[in-house]
């Protein structure tokens, strides 16, 4: 899944490291997110959300992905 | 939380392996000061062991609910709890062929090295799975 993690950190003028103590996660963790390689759960995603105020909605890009079986 | 028991038992489980090798393995020192040593460096390395990987991973947050190295630890010891499962009765049924011998030894230290390999090698699969984006 796309997201705008990346645009809004560097927006905010945040590095990684710190995304990452903001958020309580790893920054392998925020490398994953932003590189779009790994889906966050739902608490995360609301944290990130909260964090860029957005909302979950402007900051995840759902595509026309298959739907896992 | 009832995974985690399980992994404190495992882990209990894999030290008394170790320890009951390491007793069939030397002689027993007899008197109290290098008993008392062996004793303390025996369950002392594993606590140490322990506190070093529990502060790593508490400054670089791998396990802290959303890091995605807490997402992969989850998949991977709910697989490797099985594999340690059928390692476990593998290795009663060569402890009971092998009893009184050093191979009874052999087979629960194999046992141990075994359950550490089949959690980091599911742990690698998780990692793969995960990075995918695909669920395990």
């Amino acid at each position: 899944m796309n997201n705008r993690i990346a645009e809004s950190r560097k927006s905010a003028g945040w590095s990684q490291e710190h995304l990452a103590a903001v958020l309580g996660v790893s920054r392998q963790t925020i490398i994953a997110l932003e590189r779009g390689k790994y889906n966050p759960s739902l608490p995360l995603a609301f944290r990130l959300a909260r964090t860029f105020k957005t909302t979950i909605e402007d900051l995840f890009i759902f595509g026309e992905e298959e739907p896992d079986e | 939380m009832k995974k985690q028991f399980v992994s404190v038992i495992v882990i209990a489980l894999a030290g008394l392996a170790i320890l009951y090798a390491w007793a069939n393995a030397v002689e027993p020192p007899r008197d109290v000061l290098p008993r008392t040593l062996a004793a303390t460096v025996v369950f002392a390395a594993p606590l140490a062991v322990m506190f070093l990987k529990k502060r790593h991973q508490a400054r670089t947050r791998e396990q802290a609910e959303g890091s995605f190295e807490k997402d992969m630890s989850t998949l991977a010891q709910s697989v490797a709890y099985i594999d340690t499962l059928v390692i476990l009765v593998g290795t009663l049924a060569a402890v009971a062929i092998f009893a009184d011998s050093m191979f009874a030894s052999l087979a629960l230290l194999l046992a141990v090295i075994l359950a550490i390999t089949a959690f980091w090698f599911r742990y690698h699969r998780a990692q793969r799975s995960l990075l995918a984006n695909k669920r395990a």
